[in-house]
């Protein structure tokens, strides 16, 4: 065999779906549902912390439109990416702003929307622990008070308390380079707003039960991740979920999880 | 009351609450989804449409207020087999990323370029200004425009 290639490797093949997003006819996942489609917004806690004492979602569930709600009772167990630490819905205790308290399904998004309005919540309020410096201090209130019983998917990191996780980096020999006469070090702290990126298209999902499995087609970077957890939480074989990626509208990392 | 308006050409009626938006009897009631829904508040232009020959955010024009209109959307800027010279320089410079923000992107800049066709380079960002693409590919975006006309003004 000859080393020697007979043509130059090509790398500036043009993209095969440019002309498609030029003229408007490539699908993204919110493109995919049509009048058959339910629509579906997430109700979220308002509060950092606190202690969940009723969801009544009985209300919600007469508004038009509705055809379902699904609370923690729905998604029972904990799940997340190295340790499973994350519920799906709160369930007794609200960890974080934002945290899902109830999924609901309407025929249209305004209905849906106008059912979310219609969830009773009762909290209580907790001390919340908002910054990584106070929850490392010593004595502050554990966020998982069981983290102990957590299973761990992921088996090595350090953990303990309020560390779900600890990783380190340890690349050559540092104290030698910044031991260095010709080396000035420059210490400072710096602090940043929390990133996020916003990609065009947001996180958007069409699930169905079609052909004796679940489909769902999702703008994700993660296909195998949406599979396995879904897979779980229903409590069926990985193969009863299949996972399709449309043409995604902006990632970024983002939709890594 | 029905509304009766010219879409991509074609007579087409909507029945339905006046109040529904452009962008959702384009993409729910004729399922025509080129057209993006980003911000809903006319901040992005991903769902920049053609109204009686001005570009527009589609988010903003309630269904109400066009009867009449002659709508062009992205799916009826030209044909599917003849995309106009704009969407071919988009193409052939690879300057498409995601995608979403090409639509509103060829409509805003594809009427800019019927009222200025020799556009300066600072005149083909102004154009862009109601266009967000969250790639980031501004200036591949605006090297692709310049390049319709010969180089004399495009710096």
């Amino acid at each position: 065999m000859t080393a020697e290639p007979r043509h130059p490797a090509v790398m500036d093949y043009p993209r095969r779906d440019a002309r498609d997003k030029l003229q408007g006819r490539t699908r993204y996942a919110a493109d995919l549902g049509g009048l058959e489609t339910l629509h579906a917004v997430l109700v979220r806690a308002e509060v950092a912390s606190a202690h969940i004492l009723r969801v009544d979602v009985s209300r919600a569930r007469a508004m038009p439109g509705v055809r379902a709600i699904a609370t923690a009772g729905d998604g029972p167990g904990l799940h997340g990416i190295g340790i499973a630490d994350q519920p799906l819905f709160a369930d007794t205790v609200i960890r974080h702003y934002g945290e899902p308290i109830a999924a609901i399904a309407a025929d249209t998004l305004a209905q849906a929307q106008a059912a979310a309005r219609e969830v009773i919540l009762e909290t209580a309020p907790l001390p919340p622990v908002l910054t990584m410096a106070e929850a490392l201090t010593q004595g502050a209130r554990l966020i998982h008070p069981d983290w102990a019983t957590y299973e761990v998917l992921k088996e090595g990191a350090t953990r303990g308390g309020n560390i779900a996780w600890e990783a380190r980096v340890q690349r050559g020999d540092t104290n030698a380079a910044f031991g260095r006469s010709d080396v000035v070090v420059v210490e400072g702290t710096y602090e940043v707003g929390r990133q996020s990126h916003v990609a065009f298209e947001p996180r958007a999902v069409v699930a169905a039960f079609e052909d004796g499995r679940y489909h769902i087609q999702t703008s994700t970077q993660a296909p195998w991740t949406v599979r396995a957890v879904t897979a779980k939480v229903l409590g069926i074989a990985p193969s009863m979920v299949r996972v399709t990626v449309p043409a995604v509208g902006g990632g970024f990392r983002l939709k890594f999880d | 009351m029905p509304v009766n308006l010219t879409l991509n050409g074609e007579a087409r009626t909507f029945f339905g609450d006046l109040r529904t938006s452009l962008l959702d009897v384009l993409r729910q009631t004729f399922r025509l989804t080129g057209t993006k829904p980003v911000c809903g508040e006319g901040f992005c232009g991903a769902c920049i449409v053609h109204i009686d020959g001005v570009a527009v955010p589609s988010c903003l024009r309630p269904i109400g207020l066009l009867e009449g209109a002659c709508v062009t959307t992205i799916e009826g800027l030209a044909p599917l087999d003849a995309p106009n010279p704009l969407q071919l320089a988009f193409q052939d410079q690879d300057v498409v990323q995601c995608g979403m923000c090409f639509p509103g992107m060829v409509m805003a800049l594809s009427k800019f370029l019927q009222t200025n066709s020799t556009p300066s380079r600072s005149e083909v960002k102004a154009a862009m200004i109601g266009n967000i693409c969250r790639c980031t590919g501004y200036e591949r975006i605006v090297d692709a425009v310049l390049s319709l006309q010969s180089g004399e003004r495009a710096q």
